[in-house]
């Protein structure tokens, strides 16, 4: 009957308070109210005579009492009450779903995906015991997968653990985002910790914290490092020429294994080179060289692997690939010699047999003539050393022979020196009688270039023999290798025949690497260095041709030496459009930038080229891209492309620089394949989540006590009802007594006036 | 300023006096006979270079030519068969070219006069370029041949010039050709065509191999089947005794010293 006549329940009123919620503050509601009576009072002064007075005022309380009333209920009234939230708070679910959660280290043999599961829905998988539905009896829930991304995902049905990488940053900052509106009692993050995003976790969720949202964390997987070996990283070149030599680096770990393992660098089925590990102790990490010779031109991928051991639990880490790109077109070298000697013919012929050079060489026979080889049809070289940009720039390695500095204009020296620092090209001097500080080379823009210091000119070129032997970093180094085995190589160079002749140096330059030295003063014999985009190299002998001949013929240490040598300079060297992917191997969504370098007629940077990229997946779909001009780069463009596809990706950037000018092209190809990062390092990361959870105020749970997590989250909630405690203003002025009595009052006043002969 | 002398009789039969002691009838003889000899021979050489443009066109030459590098030309000592060997024969045409190398070219030629021997390895890898001659038959013992093909595949140059054995037997260049077939079966020597830049690198041969004696059948080589380059080169026709400036006409002459240049310049650049 109460709830009838007043709307709400007793208890509701008793608990509550009555206020009026209008727009008007209460000062005026009075005012209103006082002016309302007095209208009436001054409506009933001038009522007639007839009306006694105590019948008239009366009828006027009556009116002021029903009109008070009415106002009373425009204001309007509202029953405010203190409530406490529950029902319509949120927890929500952070489910790893990356590819380390199919490791088997969980409880029972699981994998942590399987373990995952069961904390969620139960041991029966119905969902009853589970710790969702638990927290679903306390309050709203909401399930989030995440791995390189977080996605809203309406069952734990959806996780698939495919994903290439784990980022609790962007996990637990995308879930502050996602539920900035909602009232969040907690977040449960299930996962195995293993962060391998960008950002830091923790700075993610400091942003919880600051909301007074807490982590729970629950842990899956072995905390403690299992026994495994593992690939942690490979250093390969990106791209490489035809024929040359180049390293591999692998750096393999052995977590109590003792035993030696082998490293085997493979193509596709076939086994391209073995190394044999001894770990060293119980946990070790060793770098292992491979040498490799990469002899056909395209796009090679390698892969480089650990055959698992017997029980070994994380076999996923055990290969990485990874991909180079060789060359196909023949490197162009200009070589320029003062005059016919042996060295000239040997330098040469050591190239001149390789199709993967194209040796241009210029020989002076005295005065203005030369004999040119290699571009006999090139008029302008027949007069000498190339006088344009254009010409010389169409190289990638320059050689000087001996050669004196009078023989170049001031132009020419400086274009050489241009070619180097900017076009990266590489440079070459040897040694004779009238090169280095016998050439007069001092105080022009090749001294800049050479990695060694020029002696005085007074200082002669010494016509003995002498031994060298190879320095210490020169040992490892791609141009000096002859042998895979570094102790045979180092056998090799420390047994050469002696060479002949030299020019003395003052020294090297601060940044120079010295590859040869004088066996006994440690004078660098042959020394370079980056100089600029480029590289130069200082060989301050006119001799080597003794190497070839003192050698039996199956020997190819001459050779491969001269080969190496000017390989290793021109790797530098840009083409007028070159193509640069941030990877050539990349996970499925992850981000690719492409960058682009234009180069004009000159090779000179061209900032106003419009430049495109069309990305081609497996099936043939095309995307185009748009290259723009890096402000801080001349010449340079760039974009991004996130594959959606597994597979071999085509990108083709056409360039186009103007009018005048024929558009560039190149393509490059790319791979998109799960990562191995997933599984480096992939033990439980414990600390990981147990910070998060300390830093929020929540907790971390193992699979074994997770049965408390539902329990904990509803203590939350309760010890925390003061700060989750509303008040609610619920509308009294449609409230059916106040209608009644309304009513009531104007019928009796009606009724009074009525009998009091009143209209 | 001028002073004449008084005393200048005195001063003259003094002078004479002088030189009546110093230079004696026979020593006078003897030193006038050696600057006749020697003005002689200059007149010979002047012959030699005196301008002919029949065989070969001359390309300037240099004036300051700077030099790097040093070639020695040095000759193969070796055994002939049934006979004195004649392999040291005329070793003034050896000098005569070295001479002319250096006026005609930038080449730093060595003056030192060099002898080899293919059965002595270790030597003969230090001279990369060897000159042989001789007018008889030879044949090297089976170590030789193999050093021989090891130092022509390691990049060593072998010049062979028949001295003719009476005014047309080739004997030295068929041997030479005989054993050069043997050491490679499967490419036998072929004759240089007069278009090869042996002919042309330097002095210009457009009719290729100048005639002096012997066979006029062109200069004949064994050719890397991969580059392409002369491995050896054989020339039937007594070039070097051409070089010696003695026996033939001086436009033979000349033409013969030229051939060796360009055989040199050949060497040097390929």
């Amino acid at each position: 009957m109460f709830e009838t006549l007043f709307k709400y329940p007793m208890k509701l009123f008793e608990e509550g308070t009555i206020r009026f919620s209008g727009p008007f503050q209460l000062e005026l509601r009075i005012i209103g109210i006082i002016a309302l009576a007095l209208v009436v009072i001054w409506l009933y002064r001038r009522a007639p005579q007839r009306v006694k007075g105590g019948k008239k005022w009366s009828l006027a309380a009556l009116r002021i009492i029903a009109v008070g009333l009415l106002l009373l209920i425009l204001f309007p009234p509202v029953l405010e009450t203190k409530e406490t939230k529950t029902d319509d708070r949120f927890v929500a679910f952070l489910m790893d779903d990356s590819r380390s959660m199919t490791i088997e280290d969980a409880s029972d043999g699981k994998t942590r995906l399987e373990a995952a599961v069961k904390v969620l829905a139960g041991k029966s998988g119905e969902g009853a015991d589970g710790a969702f539905s638990s927290v679903s009896e306390v309050c709203g829930v909401r399930m989030f997968g995440f791995e390189r991304e977080l996605a809203r995902i309406p069952d734990i049905g959806a996780l698939k653990a495919e994903g290439d990488a784990t980022d609790l940053y962007t996990a637990v900052r995308g879930v502050d985002e996602e539920m900035r509106g909602v009232p969040l009692a907690g977040v449960v993050l299930i996962s195995d910790g293993n962060h391998n995003g960008r950002g830091d976790p923790l700075n993610a969720a400091r942003l919880l914290a600051a909301r007074g949202v807490p982590m729970y964390t629950v842990g899956l997987g072995d905390p403690t490092r299992v026994a495994d070996r593992e690939i942690l990283a490979v250093q390969a070149p990106r791209t490489a020429r035809r024929n040359a030599n180049v390293d591999i680096v692998v750096t393999v770990s052995s977590h109590e294994y003792t035993d030696e393992f082998e490293v085997l660098l493979r193509k596709g089925d076939r086994t391209v080179a073995t190394r044999v590990v001894t770990p060293a102790s119980a946990s070790d990490i060793q770098r292992v060289r491979i040498p490799l010779m990469l002899s056909k031109e395209g796009s090679h991928t390698y892969r480089v692997e650990i055959p698992p051991e017997q029980g070994e639990k994380i076999v996923d880490n055990n290969a990485r690939d990874f991909r180079i790109r060789v060359k196909e077109h023949r490197l162009p070298v200009l070589y320029i010699e003062g005059s016919p000697r042996t060295e000239f013919r040997y330098v040469r012929g050591a190239m001149v047999k390789d199709k993967d050079f194209r040796i241009v060489s210029i020989l002076r026979l005295g005065g203005d003539r030369y004999l040119v080889q290699g571009a006999e049809t090139d008029p302008e070289l027949l007069k000498g050393f190339p006088k344009t940009r254009e010409k010389l720039f169409a190289y990638e390695a320059i050689i000087f022979g001996d050669i004196e500095a009078k023989e170049f204009s001031k132009e020419q020296l400086a274009m050489v020196e241009e070619f180097v620092r900017k076009r990266g090209g590489g440079f070459l001097m040897l040694g004779g009688v009238n090169s280095f500080n016998r050439g007069g080379f001092v105080g022009t823009p090749i001294e800049k270039l050479l990695p060694i210091r020029l002696a005085s000119k007074s200082v002669r070129y010494d016509h003995r023999e002498f031994r060298i032997k190879a320095a210490t970093r020169g040992l490892t180094h791609a141009v000096m290798r002859q042998h895979d085995d570094p102790v045979t190589n180092n056998n090799i160079w420390n047994t050469v025949s002696p060479l002949i002749g030299r020019n003395p140096v003052k020294g090297l330059k601060p940044a120079a690497t010295a590859l040869m030295e004088l066996l006994d003063t440690g004078e660098p014999v042959l020394a370079v260095q980056n100089y600029g985009s480029g590289r130069s190299a200082a060989f301050t002998t006119g001799g080597s041709w003794y190497w070839r001949m003192n050698r039996k013929i199956e020997d190819q240490l001459h050779d491969r030496f001269w080969k190496q040598l000017v390989r290793w300079l021109a790797v530098g060297s840009k083409p007028k459009l070159s193509i640069e992917l941030s990877r050539d191997i990349v996970s499925l969504k992850e981000p690719l930038k492409i960058k682009a370098t234009v180069l004009g007629k000159s090779l000179e940077p061209v900032n106003d080229a419009i430049v495109t990229a069309h990305v081609e997946d497996p099936f043939g779909n095309s995307e185009e891209v748009s290259l723009e001009w890096i402000l801080t780069e001349d010449g340079v463009y760039s974009g991004r492309v996130r594959p959606r596809e597994e597979g071999e990706f085509t990108v083709t950037v056409k360039a186009d620089t103007g009018k005048d000018n024929a558009p560039l092209e190149a393509k490059v190809t790319f791979t998109v394949a799960q990562s191995p990062i997933e599984f480096s390092g992939a033990w439980q990361n414990e600390q990981q989540l147990k910070d998060l959870a300390e830093l929020t105020g929540g907790k971390y749970y193992t699979e074994k006590d997770v049965a408390n997590l539902a329990k904990d989250i509803r203590e939350h909630i309760e010890k925390d009802v003061h700060r989750n405690q509303e008040y609610k203003a619920r509308d009294l002025w449609d409230m059916p007594a106040l209608f009644v009595i309304l009513t009531v009052l104007l019928s009796i006043e009606w009724l009074f006036r009525r009998r009091s002969g009143l209209p | 300023m001028y002073t004449p002398l008084e005393n200048l009789e005195e001063w003259k039969a003094d002078a004479l006096k002088a030189l009546r002691q110093t230079l004696d009838r026979r020593s006078f003889m003897r030193q006038g006979l050696t600057a006749l000899t020697g003005a002689a021979m200059y007149g010979t050489l002047l012959k030699c270079f005196a301008g002919t443009h029949v065989l070969a066109d001359e390309p300037d030459v240099p004036k300051s030519a700077v030099k790097t590098g040093t070639f020695f030309f040095p000759r193969l000592k070796f055994d002939v068969l049934n006979a004195h060997s004649g392999w040291n024969v005329y070793p003034i045409a050896d000098v005569i070219l070295r001479r002319t190398l250096t006026k005609l070219t930038n080449i730093n030629v060595s003056e030192e006069p060099v002898v080899v021997s293919l059965a002595d390895m270790k030597s003969l890898v230090r001279y990369p370029f060897i000159f042989a001659t001789d007018e008889r038959r030879f044949r090297f013992p089976k170590n030789e041949e193999a050093n021989l093909r090891e130092f022509l595949l390691r990049g060593g140059f072998v010049y062979g010039d028949d001295c003719i054995h009476g005014r047309n037997k080739i004997l030295f260049f068929e041997d030479y050709r005989r054993m050069m077939n043997r050491i490679w079966p499967d490419n036998p020597m072929r004759r240089v065509p007069d278009s090869h830049e042996i002919y042309h690198c330097y002095f210009d041969f457009p009719k290729g191999l100048p005639y002096l004696q012997g066979q006029d059948i062109g200069g004949w080589g064994t050719f890397d089947k991969q580059s392409g380059r002369l491995l050896t080169y054989v020339t039937p026709t007594d070039l070097h005794c051409g070089w010696t400036c003695r026996f033939f006409t001086p436009k033979l002459n000349e033409a013969s010293i030229k051939m060796g240049i360009n055989i040199i310049i050949y060497y040097l650049s390929h």
